[in-house]
C-alpha cells in the first residue's frame, strides 16, 4: 500500500478535530462579539461635567437675554483668515508666505468653500480676451497641483475653462495649507467681529467647543457673506440673488446611445474630471442668502426638484442607468452683502478697462470676451472700518459686477491681494488703509501673481 | 433722318458730349462716390420701364417714379429722347457697334423683342409680378457696379458679364440691343407711339399721302398678343405660384429677405438684381442668393447673419431699392416688415442643461425682444423667450449665442418644424470637442462645453 495516500480512518480523524476546532472558534467569537456591541474596554474615561462654564440665556420678561461673559481666548495672530474658500485658502497662503503668524478659520469641515462644498466645480473667468490667463499666482499653482493629480482637473488647457474634482481640490488645499504650516481651525463659524474703537482687532467663533475669540492684528474676511465686516459694522449692500444648489450625476457613460438618438434630455450639466460623472448646476429663485428662513426653503424645494430632474433623465430611454450621486453639501448662494469700500467697482471701469494706480488683482470675464480689469486696492477696504480686508465675492462692486467678482478665479486674486496686504500691514503694524501699495503690489509680484 | 442733321449741325456734337457726360455721372453716382448713399437710385431709377412696371405691381408710387416720370414726359413728345441724350449703356453699346466691320443694318432682320418683354411685363406687373426687369439696362448697368460688393465675387462677375455681353452683342451685331432688344428703348417707342398718332408730323405725313405712315395700325397686333400673353403667365403665376414653391394659400419665403421686403411671391419677381441693396448695407450681411430653392430667386438679395446682424439704427438697403421691393422705411419701422423671427432651439440652448451661459441673447437684443423666463420650481430652469411683436429679426442674438447656434431666424410665418436643420449630429462631431474631454464620451456629440472652449 502506497503510505502517501491518506487511510478511511486518517481522513475520520482529519474531519473529526475539525469540526471541533470550527465549533470551538465559532464560540468563542459570538461571545466576543456580545462584548463588543456592549461596550468597548479600552474606550477613553469619560469627564464628569456638572452645571455650565457660562450662565445660559434665560427668559427674562418673555424675552430671551443672553447674560454678559467673558470668552476663553482661542487663539492670538497676526493674519486672521476667516473662511476657507478659495479667497481664504490664498489670503492665507499669501500672507503665510509673506512671512507673518497666519490662522485661518473655517466653517465647515474641508476647505474650498462652494467650490468643493458647493460642487461649483467650473472655474469659470480666468481668462480675457485673446485667451489670455490672467489668474495667475496661488490660484494658478492650486491648478498645476490639481493636474498633477490624476482625475484631478479636465479642459486645462489655454484659453479654456476647466473643471476640477472637488475631492481632489480638497485634498490639495490640505495639502498647501499644511505645507506652509498655517494654524488652521475648522468647524468654526465666525459669529461676530471683536472692536476696538473702530479697529477689528479679531473674530468670535462658533463652534462644538462653544464661543470662543481670536485676536488678530489685522482680519481677512473671505467669508463671502462678508460675515464680519457686517458684524463689524462696515457699511455694505445687502443683495438678493439667485440660489440654487448643485448636484452630480453618474453613469452617463452608460447612457445607451442608440436607443437614446436624437433625444436628450434636459438638466444633464458638464463634465466632470471623472468619466461618466456629470455636475448639474441650478439656477435657482432670487433669494436672500442671509435669511435661513429662505435657505431652508430652497434646500427642501432644490431637493425635491434634483430628485425629480434625474427621474426624467432615467425615464428618457437609454438614460436608465444614470443616477443622482450626491447634491452639494453647500447651498450656492452666489451674492449677499458686498462691501462699501472706498472705491466701488463699477462695470463701466471693467468695458473701458480703467487702470488704477493701486491695482492690486486683474480680474477675467467669464469665457474671455472682456478685456482684463484691474481690482484697486480700494475695493479690498471698507470706507468706514478699520483692519479688516475684504476678499473674494464680497467686495467692492455695483450690481452688474456681481457675475464678476464672484466668480472663482477673482476670488483667487482678490484673496491673493488681501493676504498680501494683510500680511504688510502686520509686519509694518499699521492700519490696513494705511498700508504702502508699492510694498504690497511688490510681495504680489514676488508671489507670481499677475497685475497687468 | 438727313433733313435733321442738315438742320442742327452742331447738335451731333453736342450730343456726344452730353452722352459722356452723363455716362460719367452715371458711372460717379453707382459707384457711390457721392455723398448721399440714395445717389445709387438715380441710375436704375431713371428708367421709365422699370418705374412704370414697379409702379403698377406695387400699386404705389415710390421714389424711382418720381425720378422717372420727367423722363417719361419727355420720351411721349421726343421719341427714345433718352436713348439719344442719356443712356449710358447706348453710348458703351455704340461705342462697340462703331469698332465693328457688321453693317448696322443687318440688325433689322432681327424682330422686336424688347417690345415684347415691354409688355409681357407690363401686363405681368398688373398681376403683381413684372417680369424681366432686371433686363433693364440701366439695371444691367447698376448691377454690374452694385453687385460687385458681394461678398462672393461671383455675383459681381455674373453682373459684369452680363454687361459685358451687351457689348459684345453689340460688336456682333451693331445696333442690335439699342434697336431690336433693349426693353427701355422699347418702352420709349412705345410710350411715344400714342403721341405719334396725334403729332403735327403724322398729321403732316397724313397730308402728304404717306401711305406707310398712315396704314400702320394704331396698335399693332403683335403687341396686343404680346400683353396678352403676359397677362396670362402672370394669371397663371399668380393662381398657380408657378414662380415660386406654393405652400398653402400663402407661399412663405424659406429664406430670409432685407427688412421691408415686399411679399415673398411678388419679391423675386418685383427685384431687378440691382445690387444696390447688397451695397448699402454697412454690416454686409446681404448677399446675392446664388443657391436657391427656385431659378425665379436667383441673385435676389438674402440676409446671411453670420458675421454680423441688421443694425437697429440703420435701413440703408430700404433708401436705395429702385423698383419696390424693398419698400422705403425707417430703423424704427422694421418691426412691420419683419426680415424674420427669432427662435431658440431649447434642445441647443446651453440653459436647459444648467450650464454656465452669459444670457448674451437677453442683454445684446437692441429691441429688448429676449427675456429670460422667470424661474420657478416647476421645471428649474431659465431660457430666452422671443417676444414676437417686438423682434425684427435682426440676428444680433444669433451672434451673441455663437458658438452655441441655439437661436435662429426663421422667416416670416415659418414655423420652426418646417424648417430643417442643416446643423447635423455629423457636423457637430467634426467639432473638435474630445480633446482630453476627461474621457466621457458624451463630449463628442453633447451639446456642451463649446462655450467653455471660448
Amino acid at each position: 500500500m502506497d503510505p502517501q495516500r491518506l487511510t478511511r480512518r486518517d481522513l475520520m480523524r482529519l474531519l473529526g478535530g475539525a469540526g471541533v476546532a470550527a465549533g470551538l472558534g465559532t464560540a468563542t467569537t459570538s461571545r466576543r462579539a456580545w462584548a463588543d456591541i456592549a461596550s468597548r474596554k479600552d474606550a477613553p474615561a469619560g469627564v464628569p461635567v456638572v452645571g455650565t462654564d457660562y450662565p445660559p440665556t434665560t427668559l427674562v420678561d418673555g424675552k430671551v437675554i443672553q447674560p454678559q461673559r467673558q470668552l476663553p481666548l482661542l487663539h492670538t495672530t497676526d493674519v486672521l483668515v476667516v473662511g476657507g474658500g478659495p479667497a481664504g485658502v490664498v489670503a492665507a497662503l499669501a500672507a503665510r508666505r509673506a512671512g507673518v503668524k497666519v490662522t485661518l478659520v473655517e466653517r465647515y469641515g474641508h476647505f474650498g468653500g462652494l467650490w468643493t462644498g458647493g460642487l461649483v466645480l467650473l472655474v469659470l473667468g480666468h481668462i480675457v480676451t485673446g485667451r489670455k490667463q490672467v489668474c495667475q499666482g496661488i490660484g494658478e499653482e492650486m491648478m498645476r497641483r490639481l493636474e498633477r493629480l490624476d482625475g484631478g482637473i479636465v479642459n486645462r488647457r489655454p484659453g479654456t475653462n476647466p473643471t476640477v474634482d472637488a475631492e481632489a481640490l480638497k485634498y490639495v488645499m490640505v495639502e498647501m495649507v499644511m505645507e506652509a504650516e498655517l494654524d488652521v481651525f475648522l468647524h468654526c463659524w465666525g459669529v461676530d467681529a471683536i472692536m476696538d474703537g473702530n479697529k477689528v482687532c479679531g473674530a468670535v467663533f462658533e463652534s462644538k467647543s462653544g464661543r470662543q475669540a481670536i485676536l488678530a492684528k489685522n482680519v481677512v474676511d473671505a467669508t463671502g457673506d462678508g460675515d464680519v465686516f457686517g458684524a463689524a459694522g462696515a457699511t455694505h449692500e445687502r443683495r438678493k440673488y439667485h440660489i440654487g444648489l448643485v448636484s452630480r450625476i453618474g453613469n452617463l457613460d452608460k447612457v445607451d446611445r442608440a436607443t437614446a438618438g436624437d433625444r436628450t434630455p434636459r438638466n444633464l450639466g458638464a463634465v466632470t474630471p471623472i468619466p461618466g460623472v456629470r455636475w448639474v448646476n441650478m439656477h435657482g429663485p432670487d433669494a436672500d442668502g442671509l435669511d435661513v428662513r429662505e435657505l431652508t426653503q430652497i434646500e427642501l424645494n432644490a431637493r425635491r426638484l434634483i430628485w425629480r430632474n434625474v427621474q426624467q433623465i432615467r425615464a428618457t430611454p437609454g438614460y436608465e442607468q444614470v443616477y443622482l450621486m450626491e447634491t452639494a453639501p453647500q447651498v450656492g448662494v452666489r451674492i449677499t452683502r458686498v462691501l462699501a469700500g472706498l472705491h466701488t467697482l463699477k462695470i463701466d471701469d471693467v468695458k473701458a478697462g480703467t487702470r488704477f494706480p493701486d491695482v492690486v488683482a486683474v480680474g477675467g470675464a467669464w469665457n474671455g470676451d472682456h478685456p482684463e480689469w484691474q481690482i484697486p486696492y480700494g475695493a479690498l477696504v471698507p470706507k468706514d472700518v478699520d483692519n479688516v480686508l475684504a476678499a473674494g465675492r464680497c467686495i467692492s462692486g455695483d450690481r452688474l459686477m456681481s457675475d464678476l467678482i464672484r466668480v472663482i478665479p477673482n476670488c483667487f486674486v482678490t484673496g491673493h491681494a488681501a493676504g498680501a496686504a494683510a500680511a504688510v500691514a502686520a509686519q509694518d503694524g499699521c492700519l490696513v488703509r494705511e498700508v504702502e501699495v508699492p510694498k504690497v503690489q511688490k510681495l504680489l509680484r514676488e508671489q507670481e501673481a499677475y497685475l497687468g | 433722318m438727313v433733313r435733321i442733321r442738315r438742320r442742327h449741325a452742331l447738335r451731333r456734337p453736342l450730343r456726344t458730349l452730353v452722352r459722356c457726360c452723363a455716362l460719367a455721372a452715371a458711372v460717379v453716382a453707382t459707384l457711390g462716390l457721392l455723398p448721399w448713399p440714395e445717389a445709387v437710385l438715380v441710375v436704375p431709377g431713371a428708367s421709365p420701364f422699370v418705374a412704370t412696371a414697379a409702379t403698377i405691381a406695387t400699386r404705389s408710387v415710390g421714389v424711382a417714379a418720381l425720378i422717372a416720370a420727367p423722363v417719361l414726359v419727355v420720351v411721349l413728345v421726343r421719341r427714345r429722347w433718352f436713348c439719344r441724350w442719356l443712356c449710358p449703356v447706348g453710348l458703351m453699346a455704340e461705342c462697340a457697334g462703331r469698332l465693328s466691320p457688321v453693317s448696322a443694318s443687318r440688325c433689322r432682320r432681327v424682330p422686336p423683342i424688347g417690345k415684347a418683354v415691354v409688355l409681357l411685363s407690363l401686363a405681368g406687373a398688373c398681376f403683381g409680378f413684372p417680369f424681366l426687369l432686371w433686363l433693364d439696362p440701366l439695371v444691367l448697368f447698376s448691377a454690374a457696379f452694385g453687385l460687385a460688393h458681394d461678398p462672393l465675387p461671383s455675383a459681381g462677375r455674373i453682373a459684369a458679364g452680363a454687361l459685358a455681353g451687351l457689348l459684345v452683342l453689340s460688336f456682333a451685331l451693331p445696333g442690335v440691343w439699342c434697336r431690336r432688344l433693349c426693353p427701355l428703348g422699347a418702352t420709349q417707342e412705345l410710350a411715344a407711339m400714342p403721341g405719334r398718332v396725334f403729332s403735327r408730323r403724322r398729321m403732316a405725313s397724313a397730308q402728304q399721302g404717306d401711305g406707310d405712315e398712315r396704314n400702320r395700325p394704331w396698335l399693332p397686333r403683335r403687341s396686343v398678343l404680346a400683353m396678352a400673353l403676359g397677362a396670362v403667365c402672370a394669371g397663371v403665376g399668380a393662381r398657380f405660384g408657378l414662380v415660386g414653391r406654393a405652400q398653402g394659400q400663402e407661399r412663405l419665403s424659406s429664406v430670409l429677405r432685407p427688412p421691408g421686403a415686399a411679399p415673398p411671391w411678388q419679391f423675386p419677381q418685383l427685384c431687378l438684381r440691382c445690387g444696390n441693396c447688397v451695397r448699402a448695407c454697412p454690416a454686409g450681411i446681404i448677399r446675392a442668393a446664388r443657391q436657391s430653392e427656385t431659378i425665379g430667386d436667383w441673385l435676389t438679395p438674402v440676409v446671411s447673419i453670420e458675421n454680423d446682424y441688421c443694425r437697429e439704427d440703420c435701413c440703408a438697403c430700404t433708401q436705395v431699392c429702385p423698383s419696390g421691393a424693398i419698400i422705403p422705411g425707417n430703423a424704427a419701422a422694421k418691426h412691420q416688415r419683419p426680415i424674420g423671427l427669432a427662435h431658440v432651439d431649447l434642445n441647443r440652448c446651453r440653459l436647459t442643461q444648467n450650464l454656465d451661459c452669459h444670457e448674451r441673447c437677453v442683454k445684446e437684443c437692441p429691441y429688448e425682444a429676449i427675456t429670460m423666463r422667470e424661474w420657478s420650481w416647476e421645471d428649474g430652469l431659465i431660457y430666452p423667450i422671443v417676444h414676437a411683436q417686438k423682434c425684427p429679426g435682426c440676428g444680433a442674438c444669433v451672434l451673441a449665442c455663437s458658438p452655441m447656434d441655439a437661436i435662429r431666424v426663421l422667416p416670416p410665418g415659418v414655423s420652426p418644424s418646417a424648417v430643417v436643420d442643416s446643423r447635423t449630429r455629423e457636423g457637430e462631431q467634426e467639432a473638435p470637442e474630445t480633446e482630453d474631454g476627461g474621457g466621457d464620451p458624451f463630449d463628442d456629440w453633447m451639446p456642451d462645453d463649446a462655450g467653455t472652449q471660448g
